[in-house]
């Protein structure tokens, strides 16, 4: 069934079916409920169609429809245990990162009194969608870069990447879980990790890794650092890294996530 | 180089290239010149070797690996609000 709303407010043209898999509620014109509906899809626009799942034996929409509530996506909606609706919910997990590491004799240090953060918490952003927007992040937020004789890696823990690439709808492929801008002459770099997609690709139906969000959460963490370490996506750099794979779920063998020359790519590196 | 009542000397040893992986043995001897390089004597034990003087007193230390510390910052965004933005994921009222 389709309805056309009125938002007060468009859906972005980047987010067709944006709020698949998610819930509107109808109300009367006296503010009464019709009851809760799946949505299927949604066009974009000041006026956009919605597609909600089929209401009853009878096919129709309920009668007296003249407002709705509560248009809301996966992201709010979901039947997941896990939820990102705070900001510990996107901070980094610790654990498992040294499993991966010590394989290039590194040990890694969180927050030490050296890099510790104290520029204060990032303002939330549904989605990142641009270098630009990235590279302000970094630019505003870290207090500590790397030399050769004393190294740092910078680790955002963020909602989603670009509007195209977070999962909403659950079809769009392939999706952005991290990413990692490298730092040049001039120019800081750092790692996002993107907590809300994470939570859609690691519970979807069909991409369910053994490890679950929070393990995925630390491979696609140790995924992006190793681009800092001039790791590339090629598989030449191991198994982590073979372009369009999921790189999800390396908690259970962090041994082999990286092939023997990524580790020594890591260990000549003077600078990451 | 400093000598202690003990009848013993300390030294200290600055290495300079740190990158992990590279592997180092310290020896040492009371004498100003201890050997050629590569001369074994096995890890922790007195080195063997053609004996100047009094070759039995040099000590080598166990094979020293570089590991390095890669201390991490970080950060975080602040609390979700799903209800502003162009990327909105909740609209909270309107009309059909």
């Amino acid at each position: 069934m389709r309805l056309n709303l009125s938002l007060g407010n468009s859906i972005a043209t980047n987010q067709p079916n944006q709020f698949e898999e998610g819930q509107i509620e109808f109300l009367r014109a006296n503010n009464t409920s019709l009851g809760v509906f799946e949505v299927l899809g949604n066009t974009t626009g000041a006026t956009p169609t919605i597609r909600i799942i089929d209401p009853g034996p009878t096919g129709s929409l309920p009668d007296g429809i003249a407002k709705f509530r509560n248009l809301i996506d996966d992201d709010i909606h979901n039947s997941s245990t896990f939820k990102v609706a705070q900001s510990s919910d996107m901070a980094i997990v610790k654990n498992g990162w040294a499993s991966f590491l010590e394989q290039s004799l590194i040990v890694p240090d969180f927050d030490t009194a050296e890099v510790r953060n104290e520029s204060g918490t990032i303002p939330f952003d549904v989605n990142l969608d641009s270098s630009a927007e990235l590279l302000a992040i970094i630019a505003t937020h870290r207090g500590s870069r790397s030399e050769p004789g004393f190294w740092v890696g910078y680790h955002i823990g963020a909602f989603q990447g670009r509007v195209g690439k977070d999962l909403d709808p659950s079809t769009e492929n392939p999706a952005t879980l991290g990413i990692t801008m490298r730092r040049d002459a001039t120019t800081k770099g750092g790692s996002f990790v993107f907590a809300e997609t994470i939570r859609d690709f690691a519970e979807s139906p069909t991409a369910v890794p053994p490890s679950g969000v929070l393990g995925c959460r630390v491979s696609i963490a140790v995924h992006e650092l190793g681009h800092l370490f001039q790791l590339d996506d090629d598989a030449d750099d191991g198994p982590m890294y073979a372009p369009n794979q999921n790189h999800c779920d390396y908690t259970s063998s962090p041994a082999s996530a990286w092939s023997g020359a990524a580790r020594r790519k890591t260990m000549l590196t003077v600078q990451p | 180089m400093a000598f202690t009542k003990s009848n013993s000397a300390e030294l200290g040893l600055q290495l300079r290239d740190l990158q992990p992986g590279n592997n180092w043995k310290v020896a040492a001897h009371c004498q100003d010149v201890i050997g050629q390089e590569g001369e074994e004597g096995g890890e922790g034990t007195v080195i063997v070797g053609p004996p100047p003087e009094d070759w039995s007193e040099a000590k080598r230390t166990p094979l020293l690996t570089v590991w390095r510390h890669l201390y991490v910052e970080t950060d975080v965004m602040d609390d979700p609000v799903l209800n502003t933005g162009p990327g909105r994921s909740w609209f909270k009222a309107g009309t059909a």
